[in-house]
């Protein structure tokens, strides 16, 4: 990522998946309006020519006439034929390529992608992309006429004289030379820039989605003060940032000119020496001066890259995230039983599970105990494959979880976690996340199950509401069971509840409940809990501290060992 | 305000240049100056072939010409320079003071203006305000000099032959005519882009937020409706704006590069006839090649000035919210921390068909105790505490604190007297000490800790990796909602106001550390007043008094025994909470049955 050349593909095409075959039509159409740019200029070339003709004078005129009217109509023509399939073309890859990210995003261990800040990752999907998305749907149409003309104005002065023609190429690579230096510059400078931006960024997301604690927490403003100094530091990198490739822009455009200078000197030496003719020096100057207003453009095109660097740079940072490995032979598990051999994790070099072994038998309920920071979410994350073991395995029907595929593992294991979260979608597809293909009325039997059917026939337009969280107010336990009529629906042979069972609200408590009775029986369950008695009829209970099992057994068992457990189920008698 | 709705939507970001125009006169200036500087080396080299085709007495030497040139160029750089950094130092700057203003603006909005919109106002304060330095340091000087160029030397080229002048400006009405076509209905197609943009960044923002939901349900982006439409829509848009401004776009272009085609063959025409000198045909093929090119500038510009014009909209719809009202520090203080509501009801909109979440709510919170207020969800419970903290305003009635009604208090001091502790509390991305002490900045460890500790916290001092200097918040480490909530508690205990305010502030927290805490809260409240919004009772009966809600009216309040008794639905949620309480994992579904019926709503 360092330079342009070590980019799969300078303009991140690859991201899209595909190219579309519109790209290259569109490079042949720019290419030829590129010919009709340097029509005019042909003309003026072949002025000299027209004039030596005296055949009566009339036929230059038309002749000039005819040739630039059909250079415009051309031009016109296939400019718009190359605008059209550019564009397209591109805004096209550029969706694919933010739909292929933002899969990839779904694809990655979920610790990788929490440990972005808040709204990094959407802010980047979102307004860098659509940053990048101007930046190169327009490169790609004025790269190719950018290109071409030049290339055609230096040929005519080869053919005019092809010392001159040849003096200048000799300046171009020499200035070139500074576009590298430009981006070395600016690579610092915008590296600050980005971050500074990804502070203030976190800090109005902060300032905003937090303006309720603050405005009874932070009298002083204390919060705000530092989102303001972040404005402030980034107004300041910005400039810099502006400011940092002048140098080598400036070498750039020097060089240039002095190309064109030592042109002229030696065309005035060549007319002293009668080996060039006033009228040829003449051209040769109108082509120069326009060859060099040309490159000199392109050079800064080449240069205002950088933007496109530095947001390609960040979206690739995130593309070259390495998504969890997937395996494409589908091993089948044959029944629910979940089996913990010697697992171990650990997370920003902390380790969160220690050597874990546990057998969870199909069909039964197994719960895990244990004080905040044990490990229990993790562990149980860790069965929905949100991360990958990093020593031993965990296997669900005999069949490691790396060994089965994502549609597998999808159908095997459902999720109910704590925080519920509904998308803005309607409350049909909310539920029917569990089961994309499934028709309305098993989506209508499954909220009937998770006992949220008649609230959600109460909303005015029923499953058809599109969730809000402004405009529809569900409360916690009626989004709790919105989530257990998605796992219903889903009706996968091995559940994973992580604290679903603390409830919102009271009344909701016994419907929430009586919604968790129906989803777990038949299945594998591994439940965390805090509060004991929910689990007291557990088949198995793991009580975990420091990433590790210290006690297990059915509730009777654990009482009478009067170990940690028993200790805990004392302290909650008290409630 | 009206005068201000009128005016265009740029002007806010003028407004916001205003203590830099000195920066932006300056670079106004120079970018003429540069403009006419770009004439110069086409200038010189036609006086160069003049000097060669129709050589003089007393021409200037060709090198003299030259270092002329080089000199005029090199001038070009330095102005150019120039216009670049007092170009952007004034819209850096103005962007940060505008980026300021909006986000002391928002801190002075009614709170509830604020939820669910903190993507559009990221989009607002970040997006928005960052298209200023492309209106001033690019736009502006580009549209000037892009301008000022054609017409000096047309003017010039008048002077010396109208008949050529007319003829390299013979192409500008077909551009124009072009231009017209495409600027046709544009500004509302640019406001249907920027409104498909925001519309793709908030579903993305809630796909992201929700990625380990999806995660559980393997579902990724290109499967969710909403996430995929919107994307498409921009890309569908974008297409579509393309197909109808190719045709035009390209005839511009031509119109712009063409100049030469039309002055060749009609100076030749004159110079034939004798009627044009050769020298001044020279001059118009030189300067007519390039003369219409920086239009091309000024198109560009102005293509980006639509967007600019939906941001510019975006940010005024912000500022022209009215911040919440307030009167000023020092005018009233309340005399205790009693509070009381009287006769409140409120709808959320002012339709009066809306229905109404209270019904003329009244009850008293006297100094010094406990009120738990109860009752089903949808009650009304949640909205007292938004219409306490002022977060919203009673459509009738009023709510006193110390006998000063709300509305008549300064929001710095209603703000002061309360400390509230939400059921999701926003910690942010500080040490857990600066997290605790956001309210007293000056309090020491010792008290830090003794609120972690009253909180049912201590635990986490030892449990996190750097005890105090912990990080927390988005990137910090990760907590459970329990320890967030404890946080909170913790933060508020310190804050030690007359009147806290706990919004099922334990829900998430497990019911040993819930003993605790209300153990700690008790000694803590001497003297203040609380209101304990739960639906857990544990606690209730040792409340100075419990108000029973039931859609969105008091349906009884009193101590705990008398309610017991007197009062059905008080019963139903005392018992349905034992019977919730007996539920466990693993029992037949039917158990939990009798007590489900008797509170179903």
């Amino acid at each position: 990522m360092k330079g342009p050349l070590t980019m799969r593909m300078p303009l991140g095409f690859d991201l899209a998946g595909a190219v579309d075959r519109r790209l290259w039509w569109g490079l042949l159409w720019g290419a030829l309006g590129a010919v009709a740019d340097a029509v005019p200029w042909a003309l003026l070339v072949a002025l000299p020519l027209l004039m030596q003709e005296d055949g009566g004078g009339m036929s230059p005129v038309w002749l000039l006439a005819g040739l630039g009217a059909a250079g415009f109509v051309l031009g016109s023509g296939l400019k718009a034929l190359a605008l059209n399939a550019n564009f397209s073309s591109t805004y096209t890859m550029v969706a694919q390529a933010r739909l292929r990210l933002a899969d990839h995003v779904a694809r990655l261990p979920l610790g990788r992608v929490l440990s972005w800040r808040d709204g990094a990752i959407s802010d980047l999907l979102s307004s860098k992309f659509s940053l990048y998305q101007d930046i190169m749907t327009h490169v790609w149409g004025l790269v190719v006429a950018g290109l071409t003309f030049p290339v055609l104005l230096w040929a005519m002065l080869l053919l005019l004289d092809w010392r001159l023609a040849l003096v200048y190429l000799a300046f171009v690579p020499v200035a070139m030379l500074a576009i590298p230096w430009s981006y070395r510059l600016l690579d610092a400078a915008a590296a600050r820039v980005s971050a500074e931006r990804d502070l203030a960024v976190a800090g109005v997301v902060e300032v905003v989605g937090g303006a309720r604690d603050l405005a009874f927490f932070d009298p002083q403003d204390r919060r705000r003060q530092a989102v303001h100094q972040h404005f402030d530091a980034l107004s300041r990198a910005s400039l810099a940032t502006e400011v940092a490739p002048a140098p080598a822009l400036a070498s750039y455009a020097l060089v240039l000119n002095v190309g064109v200078v030592a042109v002229m000197l030696l065309a005035d030496h060549w007319l002293g020496d009668g080996s060039l003719a006033p009228m040829v020096l003449c051209l040769a100057l109108f082509l120069v001066l326009r060859l060099n207003g040309a490159v000199a453009e392109f050079g800064l095109f080449l240069a205002e890259l950088r933007f496109a660097r530095a947001v390609l740079s960040d979206i690739r940072a995130l593309a070259n995230e390495p998504p969890l490995p997937q395996t494409k032979a589908a091993v089948q598990p044959v029944g629910g039983e979940i089996q913990f051999e010697d697992v171990s994790f650990a997370y920003d070099g902390q380790a969160v599970i220690r050597g874990l072994s546990a057998r969870l038998p199909a069909g039964t309920v197994t719960a895990l105990v244990g004080p905040s920071g044990a490990g229990k979410s993790t562990l149980a994350h860790l069965v929905g494959r949100l991360w990958d073991v990093q020593a031993g395995a965990i296997r669900i029907g005999g069949v490691d979880l790396r060994q089965m595929d994502e549609a597998t593992l999808n159908r095997t294991v459902s999720m109910v976690l704590q925080d519920v979260t509904l998308f803005p979608m309607t409350l049909a597809d909310n539920i029917r996340l569990g089961r994309p293909e499934a028709s309305d009325d098993e989506v209508m039997a499954a909220a009937e199950a998770a006992c949220i059917h008649q609230r959600i026939m109460d909303l005015p337009s029923g499953y058809q509401t599109v969730f809000d969280p402004e405009a529809v107010r569900l409360s916690g336990g009626e989004q709790q069971r919105v989530a257990i009529a998605r796992a219903l629906l889903k009706d996968a042979p091995v559940l994973i509840l992580d604290e679903a069972t603390a409830s919102i609200d009271l009344d909701s408590e016994a419907l929430v409940q009586q919604a968790l009775s129906r989803l777990c029986a038949g299945r594998t369950v591994l439940v965390i809990a805090h509060r004991l008695w929910t689990i007291r009829h557990a088949d198995l209970i793991l009580v975990m501290q420091d990433g590790a099992v210290i006690e297990r057994g059915t509730h009777p068992e654990l009482i009478d060992s009067r170990g940690t457990y028993a200790r805990l189920w004392q302290a909650q008698q008290g409630r | 305000m009206t005068e201000q709705r009128k005016s265009s939507p740029l002007a806010v970001y003028l407004s916001a240049l205003r203590p830099w125009r000195g920066l932006v006169y300056l670079m106004l200036g120079l970018a003429c100056l540069a403009a006419v500087l770009e004439l110069a080396p086409w200038l010189v080299a036609w006086r160069m072939m003049v000097a060669v085709l129709e050589p003089a007495e007393g021409d200037p030497s060709l090198q003299a010409l030259v270092a002329l040139a080089l000199g005029l160029v090199l001038a070009r750089f330095a102005v150019q320079a120039g216009v670049t950094i007092s170009g952007h130092r004034a819209a850096f700057q103005a962007e940060a003071a505008l980026r300021h203003r909006l986000i002391d603006h928002l801190a002075r909005l009614p709170l509830a203006t604020l939820e669910g919109r903190t993507g559009d106002l990221k989009q607002v304060v970040m997006e928005d305000v960052g298209r200023l330095n492309g209106l001033l340091a690019h736009t502006v000087p580009d549209v000037l000099s892009g301008l000022l160029l054609p017409l000096v030397t047309l003017a010039a080229f008048a002077v010396i032959d109208w008949r050529m002048a007319l003829a390299s400006a013979a192409l500008l009405p077909i551009g124009l005519w072009a231009q017209a076509r495409m600027a046709a209905g544009a500004a509302t197609v640019y406001q249907q882009w920027v409104a498909a943009e925001a519309r793709s960044g908030k579903a993305l923002l809630s796909y992201v937020r929700g990625i380990a939901t999806l995660r559980a349900f393997s579902r990724q982006a290109s499967s969710l409706d909403e996430v995929r439409q919107s994307v498409q829509a921009v890309q569908s848009m974008a297409e579509d704006i393309t197909r109808r401004s190719a045709v035009p776009y390209a005839v511009f272009g031509m119109c712009m590069t063409y100049p030469l085609v039309v002055l060749l063959p009609l100076g030749l025409l004159w110079v034939n006839a004798d009627s044009l000198a050769f020298a001044d045909y020279l001059l118009f093929l030189a300067l007519g090649g390039v003369l219409l090119l920086p239009l091309n500038r000024v198109m560009m510009a102005l293509h980006g000035l639509r967007k600019l014009s939906a941001s510019g909209t975006r940010i005024m719809a912000v500022l022209e919210q009215a911040p919440q009202a307030s009167t000023p520090v020092g005018e009233a203080v309340p005399a205790d921390a009693s509070v009381r509501f009287e006769a409140v009801d409120y709808a959320p909109s002012a339709d009066p068909a809306s229905p109404r979440l209270l019904h003329e709510v009244s009850f008293a919170l006297p100094a010094g105790t406990v009120t738990v207020v109860t009752g089903p969800s949808g009650a009304g419970k949640t909205t007292l505490a938004r219409l306490l903290t002022r977060m919203i305003e009673p459509t009738a009635g009023r709510i006193t604190l110390g006998g000063i009604d709300l509305r008549d208090l300064p929001l710095e001091t209603l703000r002061a007297q309360v400390a509230i502790v939400f059921q999701d509390p926003v910690l942010f991305h500080a040490s857990l000490r600066d997290n605790i002490r956001l309210a007293r900045p000056a309090a020491d460890d010792t008290e830090v800790i003794a609120a972690l500790r009253a909180a049912g916290a201590g635990g986490m001092l030892v449990s996190l990796p750097d005890g105090l200097d912990t990080l927390i918040g988005d990137r910090g480490t990760r907590l459970s909602g329990g320890e967030r909530q404890r946080i909170a508690l913790a933060r508020a205990f310190l804050k030690n106001a007359p009147v806290l305010i706990l919004d099922e502030a334990t829900a998430h927290v497990d019911p040993v550390a819930e003993r605790d805490i209300r153990q700690a809260m008790t000694a803590l409240m001497q003297g203040r007043s609380v209101l304990l919004i739960a639906h857990r009772l544990r606690g209730a009966e040792q409340a100075g008094q419990v108000v029973v809600m039931d859609g969105g009216r008091v349906v009884a309040s009193g101590p705990h025994q008398t309610l017991l008794a007197d009062c059905d639905l008080y019963r139903r949620l005392w018992q349905a909470q034992d019977s919730a309480a007996d539920w466990s994992l693993g029992q037949a579904p039917l158990s939990v049955l009798p007590a489900t019926q008797a509170v179903a709503p």
